[in-house]
């Protein structure tokens, strides 16, 4: 080999070592060591008034898949991303739809719907507690009226799918923006031709916008899914995982364990556990769909 | 003889100006104590309390007399226990004051976090003449002592449960007294009951300081226990069975629609809106009650002492206290400042002055200022009335709130509460869970198999 050659690739990959450091220091700072700091503390037995942590291995892992609580907070947070992402996807698809097409006041449409995706989650969680408000809340009130008389976060069967609902009011917004933008990259020509041939446009839509738009929904439905699996104001504002433990997800599991009862060397098994279940969920609806980057 | 009339008379000045030095070297005031600590900062975690907001326009005149500054940070309660107990963890000493209260003295006590005030209390230097301890509410500070007899805190804020109750709706119905008993409770209910304003509401949501807090009581008014003699839970008897149907069927008979998620926020609100005839919490809402800018049942309510049980006559409790953590930084002038603001004449001012009337001191109960002050529906009366019942009875509380694990047996008894008002669970069904999940805790602790005697206070 040219050993000029050769210094200039040792040169260029020292170039690009001392521009990638930065980042991989922060990353390893911000990232890294906590989830490192994180992975050994539920290594150990760490309890409030305890002296000291107390190594036990996996005993808390261990522990965990004995835990009928955590295994209700698994089923819970798998149910209410069932729900709530498939109403956001499914609504998000319709709406996206009929909006990308040009339409008066679209813009004013476009700037309203950002209105709930733009509100701070505490401030959701506190107005659909009050809505909800089964003798005081207007959505109570106007539900009422067609005879649909329920206290959704009272009842142990409908409080989480009013948590699914009030997250999708919230995140729809999202979704219809990325799809609406995934449409806007489809060649209208595609549409036209086919609307030549005589489709109709449920058959536009279904045959040639949906499958163009697969990448566009796997990576908002990824999104999604890890965003709700991290849902937590709401339920602190509006249920506190109540009624009974009704919609105690598992990052809300976490949150008690750790903080109120102090246990913190479970809490953290709990969260390290959360955070493998959002690589492994990623990882799947990546590979399942078979979605590569270019 | 002259010389001896001179002599006298320089002995008697003398005399008198050794007296004069003495007596005020003896003489104990605040700027005196404060000297050392002039200029100090005490900070203070404490949460948002009607009690508390009558004290904040009234503390600066301790830092205008000593010249320590106080630093209120102010947050709501649930939000303080956690911010506490991750500050008391990782033992930061970021506050020289901290909340205390009835749940966590044993926990604080356990990991001696909390500094025992025995010493403060008898330094004559830093505490004044007029301190009294025997005059503070005897519940109140027995709640922040621990097993061991050390107290750990000042008590600033104590209340019991009192039932209020409508007078108008009762004379409606032509019921001239409130129940005195659970059943007579039942009845009126029964007999009130509409749905537009129902009978009663009783705190539902899960936590050992939510529905536990106005429950707790009822399972000792039924003749049942948290545990047996060897530290095993028996939460799941026939007595725990009566009491959480009878708590239940409260709510869901004679109780409005949503009951189940109600925490005392939403009690006090229905109540003082004209929502509910009666409800069962916590003394410091007669305050609110009692506000025209915050009720529209001003002048229409009365409170009464709760009822009694088919066994006993137990009460809901609460002590508000605060601590001086281990790790404080300025802990002799943290003292100085949960001196004044637990003393005679601050809790006596802050009540007259701004209603801050859930007092810890006897003198201030009795004061006859204090009780034309808040004879608001006969509030001071009852508020003081209840205190002086619950004092005589041997175990007030009823909750086992000695133990450090007690808010995650408390959450544990709360979900199964909560299930059963929601219709969720059977009480069998539940209470068998609650039971499984309590000793499962014990267990842990290393608690169970021994004697429960060595637990209690």
């Amino acid at each position: 080999m040219n050993p000029n050659s050769t210094t200039i690739m040792s040169e260029k990959r020292r170039t690009l070592l001392m521009m990638l450091t930065p980042a991989v220091v922060v990353l390893i700072l911000v990232t890294v060591f906590p989830l490192g700091y994180l992975f050994w503390t539920s290594l150990h037995k760490w309890e409030f008034g305890a002296a000291e942590k107390v190594f036990i291995l996996f005993g808390n892992f261990v522990k965990m898949a004995h835990d009928t609580r955590f295994w209700n907070s698994v089923l819970l947070a798998l149910s209410l991303i069932g729900m709530a992402v498939g109403l956001q996807i499914g609504i998000g698809l319709i709406v996206s739809e009929r909006l990308y097409r040009p339409f008066k006041g679209k813009n004013i449409v476009r700037m309203l719907l950002l209105l709930p995706m733009v509100s701070p989650p505490v401030v959701v969680g506190v107005m659909w507690r009050m809505f909800l408000q089964p003798r005081l809340g207007i959505v109570s009130y106007l539900l009422g009226l067609i005879g649909v008389k329920n206290p959704w976060l009272a009842n142990p069967k409908t409080a989480l799918f009013a948590i699914a609902a009030v997250d999708t009011w919230q995140w729809m917004p999202f979704v219809i923006l990325m799809l609406m933008a995934g449409l806007a990259s489809i060649p209208d020509e595609l549409s036209e031709a086919a609307q030549a041939d005589g489709a109709t446009q449920l058959q536009i839509f279904r045959y040639i916008l949906l499958p163009l738009l697969k990448p566009v929904i796997i990576i908002t439905v990824l999104f999604r899914v890890i965003d709700t699996l991290k849902v937590f104001p709401k339920i602190f504002i509006m249920t506190e995982g109540g009624p009974g433990t009704a919609t105690e997800i598992m990052n809300f599991y976490a949150f008690r364990t750790t903080f109120q009862y102090s246990r913190f060397g479970y809490g953290s098994a709990l969260s390290f556990t959360i955070f493998a279940v959002c690589i492994l969920l990623s990882i799947g609806i990546m590979s399942t769909f078979k979605v590569r980057s270019e | 003889m002259k010389r001896k009339k001179l002599v006298l008379w320089l002995l008697s000045i003398m005399s008198v100006c050794l007296f004069v030095v003495s007596a005020q070297a003896q003489e104990w005031s605040w700027k005196k104590a404060a000297q050392p600590y002039k200029g100090e900062t005490v900070y203070v975690l404490v949460n948002f309390h009607p009690d508390i907001e009558a004290t904040l326009p009234i503390y600066k005149e301790f830092e205008q007399e000593t010249g320590i500054k106080v630093q209120f940070d102010l947050l709501v309660r649930r939000t303080m226990d956690i911010k506490a107990e991750t500050e008391l963890a990782a033992q930061s000493g970021a506050y020289d004051l901290m909340h205390i209260g009835l749940w966590k003295t044993a926990r604080y006590a356990k990991r001696d976090w909390a500094e025992p005030l025995g010493k403060y209390i008898n330094d004559p230097k830093l505490t004044g003449p007029d301190f009294d301890l025997d005059d503070f509410v005897y519940n109140a500070l027995r709640a922040l002592t621990d097993k061991d007899s050390k107290i750990r805190g000042l008590p600033w804020s104590t209340e019991t449960g009192l039932i209020y109750y409508r007078t108008d709706l009762l004379d409606k119905y032509g019921i001239a007294e409130p129940p005195k008993t659970f059943e007579e409770m039942k009845e009126v209910c029964k007999k009130v009951y509409t749905k537009d304003i129902p009978s009663i509401a009783l705190r539902s949501v899960r936590g050992y300081g939510v529905n536990m807090w106005s429950f707790g009581r009822y399972v000792g008014s039924f003749g049942g226990s948290y545990f047996d003699d060897f530290m095993r839970p028996t939460i799941n008897t026939e007595e725990w069975i009566k009491a959480t149907t009878f708590y239940a069927g409260l709510n869901q008979k004679y109780g409005p629609l949503g009951v189940g998620a109600y925490k005392h926020y939403e009690l006090v609100q229905d109540f003082s809106q004209g929502k509910l005839v009666m409800v069962e919490d916590a003394g410091p809402w007669g305050k609110v009650f009692n506000d025209p800018e915050k009720s529209t049942v001003v002048g229409k309510w009365k409170a009464a002492v709760l009822t009694k049980g088919p066994v006993k006559h137990r009460f809901s409790h609460y002590t508000h206290g605060l601590m001086i953590p281990r790790m404080a930084r300025n802990k002799e002038a943290a003292w100085l400042f949960l001196q004044y603001m637990t003393s005679k004449e601050f809790q006596l001012k802050r009540a007259l002055v701004f209603g801050g009337g859930s007092v810890t001191r006897t003198t201030a109960l009795e004061d006859p200022r204090y009780k034309i002050t808040f004879d608001f529906g006969g509030w001071g009366r009852v508020n003081a009335e209840s205190l002086a019942i619950a004092s005589k009875v041997e175990d007030p509380y009823f909750v086992p709130y000695y133990l450090p694990e007690y808010k995650e047996i408390g959450d544990s008894i709360g979900i199964a509460l909560q299930n059963i008002i929601t219709g969720d669970q059977s009480p069998e069904e539940a209470l068998n869970s609650a039971n499984k999940a309590v000793l499962e805790i014990l267990e842990e602790a290393g608690y169970a198999g021994k004697p429960t005697s060595q637990f209690r206070p």
